[in-house]
């Protein structure tokens, strides 16, 4: 059975967020990246996840929170690190972060969510990160919460065939195969 | 943070009519349950309505123009306006609906009344027209109020016109009692000062003129007759003083001798025996009379009047000739004195009649000048008051008239155009006409909040925004990747 167009889509733009963040980092000439959000962790854990997926082919190593709470270890040299290092403005945020991970950090990745994330979460971001000594070397904007009206529609169709058609739903390997 | 600064973005602007869809079904839902309940809570307006032209007199009625009362009613317009929002006609209207009874307690009849007020509307539409409005709780309520107000506009807008012409007749018909009063005590003080001074009066006053005037001509002529009769009465008392009737007898003798012998001189001749006799009988007679008239001697004047009395002793016998000839002289000439002397006393007496009756004719005009300033004061008066009487009869018959024209034309004056009729009382508006209504009220309801929110939002909406706050570029745009479902 071959995956939907969604899925196929899904794939596409998983692949594509993966080469932007590789392309970035290869401008800066960064080795080791901080994946942040200002407020919204359950967001970034999808866009983490969706990075991971789009890098399965490329040298992208994406690194858990919990990797924060330990020392950096030694990498493969030729690859890049993508640490998740959550969300900034909630909780503690990235008080907790040790200097070790912030000389290890070249630059930040930072997440923000369309009709999401308050402007003024933005420029508090931005000086907090640049206060620690990791400049933001991009933006990632997700739609993720508030898809414009194509995506609506597409989300809609396709929300509507897995309920109804539920013996047409593809099969995870299937998207993993597309995926690679 | 304003959305709109700048370039308005369509895609901006559906995206925000996208993210908050929701609001439309919602609003659109909502405000079409509560128009819908709303129609079944909706107590319908039973508004009764009638319009009244208010005319002048002179419009009503041109042909009575001059008997009509100039009386402006469109001037009285706010006036009544006032009056029929008072309380105390409010009052009447509703205890004649039956809304106030004498059992309510003050406080009832003045919510009332306060309620009654607040559903009426009375206001001029201009050019004399006045519309009253009665919004009733039932149809039948509305148009039995709108029929009350429009009796007491009515009664009220011609009230005072009626109350002046009543005045006015009212106030005339004293006036006329006390000015008749007076008239007739003047004319009595007159009849009595005509009865006093009867003679005396203007109309007399000129006869008494005239009369005088006749008196003193009759004076004249009969002073002059009186000279004539008095000439007459000396003359023939000369004569008859002087009168001897031998003289008179030989007198007469002598004419017929004379007379006789011219005859007998003119048949016979001179030497003829009757000539000479008849001239010797002319010879004795003519010296008898020389004799006769030398002894005559004149009568005392006292004597005839006893002559006059007694003419037949006075006859005298001569002697060879006939005494009745000498008689009958005497007594002609006697009847002729006596008549001068009856016509001369006559005449005297009437004289002084005249005299007597010119000056009581003088007194008496002499008199009327002494009373005519009266008379005229009187006079005046009663012609001042009949005058005045007669003014205040005719305005009396004018205000009858003029009162009668406006009883009778009460109806034109205030000329219904528009009659009250009664309200329907089924509801106007269907259900479902406003549940749609209501549907539509929340559709733009729902628009109106989604430009509020947008206007409020701090959240992040474009990229111009986002290269406004951070220097970072953006690596890129992930549109919605469905993750949670695949998760």
């Amino acid at each position: 059975m071959s995956a939907t167009p969604i899925e196929q889509r899904r794939a596409r733009l998983c692949n594509q967020l993966s080469s932007a963040l590789r392309r970035c980092a290869s401008e800066h000439e960064a080795k080791s990246l901080l994946l942040v959000t200002p407020d919204d962790q359950e967001t970034l854990t999808m866009i983490a996840a969706a990075l991971r997926q789009g890098s399965a082919s490329m040298d992208l190593e994406i690194l858990e929170e919990d990797a924060l709470e330990q020392p950096p270890e030694e990498y493969e040299p030729s690859s890049i690190r993508c640490v998740v290092g959550g969300a900034m403005l909630d909780g503690l945020g990235l008080a907790a972060l040790s200097s070790q991970w912030r000389d290890e950090c070249d630059g930040a990745i930072l997440v923000v969510f369309h009709r999401r994330t308050r402007c003024d979460a933005i420029e508090e971001c931005d000086r907090w990160l640049r206060d620690a000594g990791i400049p933001i070397l991009g933006v990632v904007l997700s739609e993720e919460r508030c898809p414009d009206f194509s995506d609506r529609w597409l989300l809609l169709k396709h929300g509507i065939t897995q309920k109804l058609l539920f013996w047409r739903r593809p099969r995870t390997s299937m998207v993993e195969e597309v995926a690679r | 943070m304003n959305p709109l600064q700048g370039v308005v973005n369509l895609r901006l602007i559906l995206d925000a009519v996208m993210t908050r869809l929701w609001l439309f079904p919602l609003c659109a839902i909502i405000a079409g349950a509560v128009a819908t309940q709303g129609a079944h809570l909706y107590r319908p307006k039973h508004v009764s309505s009638a319009k009244v032209l208010v005319q002048e007199n002179i419009n009503v009625n041109p042909f009575l123009s001059d008997m009509m009362v100039d009386w402006k009613l469109k001037t009285r317009l706010p006036v009544i306006t006032n009056v029929m929002r008072s309380r105390q006609t409010s009052e009447q209207v509703l205890r004649e609906l039956g809304l106030v009874t004498s059992d309510m307690e003050p406080d009832q009849v003045d919510q009332a009344i306060d309620a009654f007020q607040r559903r009426l509307t009375i206001f001029g539409l201009g050019g004399g027209i006045v519309q009253i409005k009665y919004q009733g709780t039932g149809p039948d309520e509305a148009l039995r109020g709108v029929e009350l107000i429009m009796e007491i506009f009515t009664a009220e807008m011609l009230r005072p016109q009626k109350e002046a012409l009543d005045l006015s007749v009212t106030f005339l018909e004293g006036q006329i009692t006390r000015v008749r009063n007076e008239l007739s005590v003047l004319e009595e003080r007159l009849r009595i000062f005509k009865e006093e001074h009867s003679t005396e009066l203007p109309d007399v006053y000129k006869a008494n003129l005239d009369t005088y005037l006749k008196v003193v001509q009759d004076r004249v002529d009969t002073r002059a007759e009186l000279a004539t009769q008095r000439q007459s009465l000396r003359l023939t008392r000369e004569r008859l003083v002087s009168y001897d009737p031998v003289v008179r007898g030989l007198e007469s003798q002598l004419v017929r001798a004379r007379s006789d012998l011219a005859t007998l001189k003119a048949t016979l001749a001179p030497e003829h025996p009757r000539v000479k006799t008849a001239v010797a009988h002319l010879r004795a007679l003519e010296s008898r009379h020389e004799r006769a008239r030398a002894a005559s001697k004149p009568r005392a004047p006292e004597s005839l009047e006893g002559l006059a009395h007694v003419p037949s002793r006075v006859s005298v016998a001569i002697p060879g000739e006939e005494s009745a000839g000498a008689h009958d002289l005497l007594t002609g000439d006697l009847l002729e004195y006596r008549s001068a002397q009856n016509s001369v006393a006559a005449l005297e007496r009437r004289l002084g009649d005249m005299d007597d009756q010119a000056k009581d004719v003088m007194q008496k005009v002499r008199a009327f000048a002494r009373h005519e300033k009266e008379l005229a004061g009187i006079e005046r008066d009663i012609e001042a008051k009949a005058r005045i009487y007669k003014n205040l009869l005719e305005r009396h018959e004018d205000a009858l008239v003029t009162r009668e024209l406006a009883l009778r034309g009460e109806a034109s004056r205030v000329w219904l155009i528009e009659k009250p009729i009664r309200p329907s009382g089924k509801n106007p508006f269907e259900p479902w006409m406003l549940a749609v209504a209501g549907a539509f009220a929340g559709l733009a309801l729902a628009a109106g909040i989604i430009i509020a929110l947008e206007l409020i939002d701090p959240t992040l909406r474009s990229e111009q925004t986002l290269a406004r706050k951070t220097d970072a570029p953006l690596l890129i745009r992930l549109p919605a990747l469905g993750m949670e479902k695949t998760r």
